[in-house]
């Protein structure tokens, strides 16, 4: 019969027996130092979100070592003790096994607390409630997974000391085999890894938690959760049997419902991997299919210069949308057709122009010819639930979704085509940060195929935003209305915990709720300062737009370039970033002063991106230190920025003359022709940014050099 | 509490253990007797519910162990042969622990596990860690694990092993004291435990009851077989390649043994009344002769 009061004298002796020793106190104070120093003492003061990664990848696994041991301790403590012959004809049953196993679980979380103490102190009691329980949730069921396994061993062959090492290479092989396995050959391989569910954090965020890994994780865990009861079951199963010599009906009830949930979680888990390989390959093969023609919107002899947008979420599981959009017949010949893309996830309900469809690639048959140079309007509605992985794979499995849509969170790039662009371009491939296939792409493309080459005006209105914030980088004109009469493309972003803030006049913070306050006053001493001396050489900036967000454009690596949209720069960055300007002026730079010209240029990556944006940057660096005083400039320039420091990347040893050769020669515009000579030089540049882009950078210098001479 | 053991047989793989035993034990000291490997800790095992026989029926004060082992554990005391305990834990707490598995309330433990202490005379140490304890000591606190819930079935498997003369009779006392109304199985192969508390007696040789009866019917068994001759030293072969030897001891340059034998061993022999271990020796000899024939 099961007794609560034997449970907890056995969870309370064993945890006394565990804990209450010199080698516990001794290994968890080593851990707790280890732990605290490792994950404070980072180069930057990452938010808590990046922490928990970092811990998810390395303590998580690390501790299941711990796991193993005191599980091993604890499950032949009885048997080492020689006390099992006396407690075995106690009249008891599992319920003393399980006071045990939640003693070691209490005792293996004890070590936890360190963790939580450190991501305490990186975020703001919001975030760590947003994030934490699912960290300590996942951490627990594995804890509990490995644990449970232990004990079986223990209950049915019994522990001995040389199988230690032998669990030693079972965790290490739970870390390794997994991953190398082929995961199109076994979808579910990484299942395996129980050392590993903190992987599926990757894409943790303050913003959307884990939304971008869709239902990942969740299966993961439903995966552990029912081994861990499984074992429960087949432990009780077991002891019943040896103890009452009887079937134990709940044990096998237990059993019997946990390897439900587990197969539940495999088959999920391996449905959503097969999935994400098998659209990764539709569009690759779509994409590399035999005569494909890519078109881009610069190509089209039309232009959309109107997009009246609207995102209707009523049904959030399948969103309407409804597009009104007036196209511009800038060839010189009458139109009949109208070429567009449209996610082809997105099934098109009605328009009022007949059309034929192929994939993305959408035909609108006009009734009557379009002359050149004159607008006409078409309505297109379509609806359907949009779930990019982004065809990021790695190691297995999806690593982010870049385009989604769902009840708990709207992430829409224009590289979605999730609204017509013309042409016929590659949808989904090219977020604003993913390089191209091959070198030469890498360089020479800034934009996804999505950005239109002239800006058109663009509305976007959200209906039933059922508790979602919205952003985008088009100015909002309401909670749910977002325009803008010169937009080259348009993000939509939504989440409960988005908010998006005004600092000041023209520049808008976009990130997590939580993360403002920590955010707010590094945009304040940061990037107005910068902003407002760019806006002197670049009077055309209106303003900033500052999304600070992970999984938000991509998997991003580097500050995302975008196009400014009616005047204003869109900066897109990780909180990481965001994070580790404060810490030396070389950060400053890249990730604040060259971020922002970068997306000023619309350009990154790439041997153009930093010559041109580098340089640039470099150059009215050293105007704003020096104070447009030469003198001190010359200094500064030859100098270099203080590359010292904790978090400093070294991107290159070469001397200022051989790295910043365009920064020198605006430098000698600067002496040569002042001040307002430099300034029409860079504009006439930025005019000029998208030609330039795709000119070998010679040749883009010699006509730098050159429009310095004619004005 | 009765025990029933009907035809109990436990194979273990293709060795036998016991072979067809049937015992009835009542209240009282029933002391199981028998050679190391006879099958005692098999017995005892399988009353106490640890171990599953292969057929036969083991039926504790009507419960079967096979049908309703629960019910028994709750009513059982056990002291098996080898234990330990957890070291970290003082007397007091491994006695408050084990009250607890047995189903004992606070205040029932409390008081019980005072009596048990006093019982076994380690009050004084109950503040003790039991990793400190001597082996005597650890064998009564086994004992007083045993009491904990105060059995009517009390199972102790070869308790004096191991222990010092001094140890094992203070031992032996102890078990006679808290007999009282319990059914206590004391399984042993050293004869003088149970001829010192015991009123029923059982001999298992080789997997198989041999005798079963009271102290005095085992030494009938021997009555009249029992002698004592004097030898001298280049005798002791061939002496005890004939007859049972039980003792010896040496006398001036002569040996006088103490044997068992059908008739006066070379006329030289002198008749003595025997005991509980001649009765012992006697029925294994028995045994043994009939296995031979």
């Amino acid at each position: 019969m099961l007794s609560l009061s034997r449970l907890l004298t056995a969870f309370r002796l064993e945890l006394r027996l565990l804990c209450w020793n010199w080698g516990y106190a001794l290994f968890y104070l080593l851990a707790a130092v280890w732990i605290v120093a490792n994950y404070t003492n980072e180069q930057f003061p990452q938010p808590a979100s990046r922490t928990l990664f970092s811990m998810s990848q390395g303590l998580i696994p690390m501790l299941m070592l711990v796991v193993i041991v005191l599980s091993g301790v604890s499950a032949s403590r009885a048997s080492r003790a020689r006390i099992e012959p006396l407690e075995t004809a106690y009249p008891t049953g599992t319920e003393v096994l399980m006071g045990r196993w939640l003693a070691v679980m209490a005792a293996c979380s004890f070590f936890l607390i360190a963790p939580l103490g450190v991501l305490l102190t990186l975020g703001t009691l919001e975030t760590f409630f947003k994030l934490v329980p699912v960290f300590l949730l996942e951490s627990l069921i594995t804890f509990a997974f490995v644990s449970l396994s232990i004990e079986l061993v223990q209950v049915t062959i019994g522990i001995k000391r040389w199988m230690y090492p032998l669990f030693g290479l079972v965790w290490l092989a739970s870390a390794i085999v997994p991953t190398s396995l082929d995961a199109r050959s076994f979808p579910s391989a990484l299942l395996l890894g129980f050392a590993l569910n903190g992987r599926l954090d990757t894409n943790s965020s303050e913003l959307w938690g884990r939304l971008p890994l869709g239902d990942l994780p969740l299966f993961y865990d439903l995966f552990y959760l029912g081994a861990a009861a499984l074992l429960i079951g087949v432990i009780g199963l077991w002891v019943h049997r040896i103890r009452r010599y009887q079937l134990s009906r709940i044990s096998a009830v237990i059993a019997a419902a946990a390897l439900l949930i587990v197969l539940l979680g495999a088959r999920g888990y391996s449905l959503q991997v097969v999935n994400a390989y098998a659209q990764m390959d539709e569009r690759m093969e779509f994409l590399f299919a035999p005569g494909r023609v890519i078109t881009l919107p610069e190509a089209m002899p039309y232009r959309f210069s109107r997009y009246d947008l609207t995102l209707d979420l009523d049904d959030p599981a399948l969103p309407r949308f409804e597009a009104q959009i007036e196209v511009l017949n800038r060839g010189e010949t009458p139109l009949n057709q109208i070429t567009f893309s449209l996610n082809s996830l997105l099934t098109i309900t009605n328009a009022n122009l007949p059309y034929e469809r192929d994939g993305s690639a959408v035909t609108l048959n006009l009734p009557t010819p379009l002359e050149a140079g004159a607008s006409t309007s078409f309505v297109v509605h379509y609806s359907g639930a949009l779930w990019d992985y982004g065809a990021v794979m790695s190691q297995g499995f999806p690593l982010g979704a870049v385009n989604f849509i769902r009840p708990d969170g709207v992430n829409l790039g224009c590289s979605a085509a999730w609204y017509p662009v013309p042409g016929n371009i590659i949808v989904g491939r090219n977020s604003f940060v993913e390089f191209g296939s091959t070198f030469e792409e890498s360089i020479f493309r800034s934009y996804p195929d999505c950005v239109l080459d002239e800006p058109a005006s663009m509305t976007v209105h959200v209906q039933h935003v059922s508790g979602l914030v919205f952003g985008s980088n088009l100015p909002q004109v309401d909670d749910t209305t977002f325009a803008a009469s010169m937009a080259t493309w348009a993000h939509v972003m939504a989440a409960p915990t988005l908010a998006s803030e005004p600092i000041s006049s023209g520049v808008t913070l976009i990130a997590a709720a939580s993360l403002q306050d920590r955010f707010r006053p590094l945009v304040i001493e940061h990037y107005l300062p910068t902003l407002e001396q760019l806006r002197y050489f670049f009077p055309r900036i209106s303003g900033l737009t500052l999304f600070v967000t992970n999984s938000g454009f991509g998997n991003s690596f580097d500050p995302a370039a975008t196009p400014i949209t009616d005047g204003r720069v869109v900066m897109v960055l990780e909180p990481y970033y965001l994070s580790a300007v404060v810490e030396n002026p070389f950060n400053d730079f890249l990730f604040n002063r060259q971020a922002m010209v970068s997306s000023l240029f619309g350009v990154s990556g790439g041997s153009f991106g930093i010559s041109y944006t580098d340089n640039i940057s470099y150059f009215l660096w050293a105007y704003d230190t020096a104070h447009g005083d030469s003198a001190a400039m010359r200094t500064l320039l030859a100098q270099g920025i203080s590359q010292t420091g904790p978090g400093v990347y070294v991107y290159s040893s070469q001397t200022s003359e051989e790295r910043y050769p365009l920064a020198l020669f605006l430098y000698q515009v600067y002496v040569d022709q002042g001040e307002d000579a430099v300034i029409d030089l860079l504009n006439r540049t930025l005019d000029e940014a998208p030609r330039l882009n795709r000119l070998p950078l010679s040749a883009a210098q010699q006509w730098i050099q050159e429009a310095a001479y004619d004005s | 509490m009765d025990v029933k053991i009907t035809q109990l047989v436990k194979d273990y793989a293709k060795f036998r253990a016991l072979e067809s035993v049937s015992l009835n034990i009542g209240s009282g000291m029933f002391g199981l007797l028998g050679p190391n490997g006879a099958g005692k800790t098999t017995l005892m095992k399988i009353i106490t519910t640890l171990l599953r026989p292969t057929s036969g029926q083991v039926v504790v004060n009507g419960w079967d162990v096979m049908l309703d082992p629960h019910p028994i554990r709750q009513n059982l005391g056990y002291l098996p042969q080898e234990f330990g305990f957890y070291k970290g834990l003082n007397a007091y707490e491994l006695l408050d622990y084990v009250g607890t598995m047995k189903n004992l309330t606070r205040s029932e433990r409390r008081e019980q596990v005072e009596r048990v202490l006093e019982q076994v005379n380690l009050t004084k140490d109950a503040k003790r860690k039991v990793g400190k304890f001597s082996g005597g000591m650890k064998q009564r606190l086994g004992i007083a694990q045993a009491l904990m819930g105060n059995p009517t079935l009390l199972v102790v498997d070869e308790p004096t092993a191991g222990l010092d003369p001094e140890e094992r009779i203070r031992f032996r006392n102890l078990l006679a004291r808290i007999s009282g109304q319990r059914t206590v199985i004391l399984s042993t192969h050293i004869v003088a435990d149970i001829e010192a508390v015991c009123n029923q007696v059982a001999v298992l040789n080789r997997g198989s009851l041999i005798f079963t009866g009271a102290p005095a019917d085992l030494i009938t068994r021997a009555s009249g077989n029992v002698w004592e001759i004097e030898i001298a030293p280049a005798e002791y072969e061939r002496i005890e390649e004939q007859y049972t030897i039980i003792s010896s001891r040496a006398a001036d340059h002569r040996m006088v043994l103490r044997l068992i034998a059908p008739e006066n061993p070379f006329g030289r022999g002198t008749a003595i009344k025997p005991g509980l271990e001649d009765g012992y020796v006697a029925v294994m000899v028995t045994t043994k002769a009939v296995a031979y024939a």
